[in-house]
């Protein structure tokens, strides 16, 4: 604390960014809700500012991050390993894979039911975690049957419903543009090929019976060994996921960093620094300044004036508009804003301009009634959705990697076509049967 | 679009990745149907993506949705290839088993 009293005023940004990195991992521990969608990476005054405003403390629940959930999954691991053990084809028979499913079964509707318990504690808003707890055991269920299954087709489409409460869980993430695309891509383009290349390759007989399966579909190559290796691998990554954090000082009430960080950002050389990431500041201008706004306002000037309304006065409209993005006024507001307030805030000092300029078009003073129909008709034009945001993202900052994407693609499509043309002799059969014949039969 | 991602949800939705993963290479180890095995590697492709897209949400921002992209651009891809080389593979041993051509296993 003393160290960041006696700050020098022209001190190192790297300092400030090892500070900012170190609150950054105390806000992710304690789990604060600190998101804006346009945020980037490049934005720790985000951090600070939206720490800052929060009202409660930095502070970790304790019943949350107890050990207990620890040693939970651990035993939930244990017992899914030995029900995937018993369920996995070829050790054991029917009636035992039987009860290996229900004890895995049972297994995750107790792990779901002990994470659960802390559900009320939370206090928070319980409907994303009731879906997940759905959309995730049956994503988990269906799972272990692709895994253990003795056909291929079936386990193609076990697959599918993976694929679909996989995109449950991505809707609950506001991943609306991936949820659809992985059912398109996934579910349909994928997996129809999976299914083509089952039925080309698949092996005659009746399919109603287990026995009549190959025997490599039948026995498992390993299970108690390669189940062991899996499930250990998942108590490590779980460990990692759910450690309690005791070096995290913030566990005792507002940490001394946080009184640091206060500190700080209340220097006024600080807050020369804290300025809109470049690219919020091509989001905002995206949205207000090119996707005409004198369209989206038009109609409602139109009723507001009570009269049609002429070409230039639109046109003045959308460039008084324009001036007032580019010359950013939300830049200079003190104290900054949090990140959760800058979006209102933006609105807000819009709105004025957009009163202004409504009301000298119609000659009056605009009433409430006005007011609220424009609020309304900018909040329309403010929201972008998912699908705009992921397509911001990646044409913004990735385009070499989507060229490269497209590259991969022609590769893979000529490498499939060069495969496909390969006339193939089985080496160990004399008598080689007409293979065209066999395979367009 | 601005509800937030708490650490508690964030390890929830890490654990399905996790376990989907998990689940995924088991498969992959075990099975010896070279299509499933296959399928064994989407699945683990599944436990990414989910990882990925809940740590997007957690940061504020899309780097993880946009990286599911290239992720499905990679499974297409692997899709195209693998499901090519099984056909070829079956063609020659009339067999889908792995184990079929462990031809360097000394």
């Amino acid at each position: 604390m003393d160290s960041a009293r006696s700050r020098p005023v022209g001190v190192s940004e790297s300092t400030l960014a090892g500070q900012q990195i170190d609150l950054w991992k105390v806000a992710k521990r304690c789990g604060h809700a600190y998101l804006l969608p346009s945020s980037g990476t490049g934005c720790w005054e985000d951090v600070f500012a939206a720490i800052i405003t929060l009202n409660d403390p930095l502070r970790c629940d304790p019943r949350i991050m107890d050990s207990a959930v620890l040693y939970a999954l651990y035993v939930a691991t244990v017992v899914g390993a030995i029900a995937l053990i018993l369920i996995m084809p070829g050790a054991f028979s029917t009636a035992i894979r039987r009860i290996g499913g229900l004890l895995g079964a049972a297994t995750l509707g107790g792990l779901w039911l002990w994470l659960g318990r802390f559900l009320p504690e939370l206090g928070t808003d319980q409907a994303p975690f009731l879906y997940y707890y759905l959309f995730s055991g049956i994503a988990i269920i269906a799972a272990v049957r692709v895994i253990s299954h003795t056909k291929p087709v079936y386990a193609a489409l076990w697959f599918v419903m993976v694929i679909l409460s996989s995109a449950g869980l991505l809707l609950i993430l506001q991943a609306e543009f991936m949820a659809f695309a992985l059912v398109i891509i996934y579910g349909g383009a994928i997996l129809v090929t999976y299914m083509f290349v089952i039925m080309l390759a698949a092996q005659a007989g009746d399919a109603s019976h287990a026995e009549d399966a190959p025997e490599y579909d039948r026995v498992a190559r390993e299970p108690v060994l390669a189940v062991l290796v899996g499930f250990l691998m998942m108590a490590l990554l779980l460990t990692a996921i759910h450690e309690p954090a005791p070096e995290v000082p913030a566990a005792r009430g507002p940490s001394d960093m946080a009184i640091k960080v206060a500190m700080l950002t209340d220097r006024p050389e600080e807050r020369a620094i804290q300025r809109l990431p470049p690219e919020q500041r091509e989001l905002v201008r995206q949205t207000f300044g090119q996707r005409g706004m004198a369209e989206a306002f038009g109609p409602v000037i139109a009723q507001i004036a009570d009269r049609e309304l002429q070409t230039r006065e639109l046109e003045e409209f959308q460039a008084a508009i324009g001036a007032w993005v580019e010359a950013q006024p939300w830049r200079d507001v003190k104290p900054r804003p949090s990140t959760q307030q800058l979006p209102l805030l933006v609105d807000r000092l819009l709105l004025e301009t957009i009163d202004q300029q409504v009301s000298s078009i119609a000659g009056r003073a605009l009433t409430e009634e006005d007011r609220r129909l424009l609020q309304q008709t900018l909040a329309n034009q403010r929201v972008l959705g998912n699908v705009e945001r992921v397509g911001f993202d990646l044409f913004n900052a990735h385009p070499l990697g989507l060229e490269l994407a497209g590259v991969i693609l022609l590769v893979a499509l000529i490498g499939a076509v060069i495969m496909a043309r390969q006339r193939v002799t089985a080496a160990d059969e004399p008598e080689q049967p007409a293979i065209d014949e066999e395979v367009s039969a | 679009m601005s509800t937030p991602l708490s650490g508690m949800l964030l390890s929830h939705f890490l654990m399905t990745g996790a376990i989907l993963f998990g689940l995924g290479l088991i498969g992959f180890v075990t099975r010896r149907n070279l299509i499933i095995m296959f399928l064994c590697t989407e699945l683990m492709f599944q436990g990414v993506v989910i990882s990925l897209v809940s740590l997007s949400l957690h940061h504020g921002n899309f780097e993880g949705q946009t990286f599911v992209i290239f992720v499905l651009t990679i499974a297409a891809a692997e899709a195209a290839l693998a499901l090519g080389l099984v056909v070829l593979l079956y063609r020659g041993r009339k067999t889908l088993d792995g184990t079929a051509w462990a031809l360097l296993r000394g």
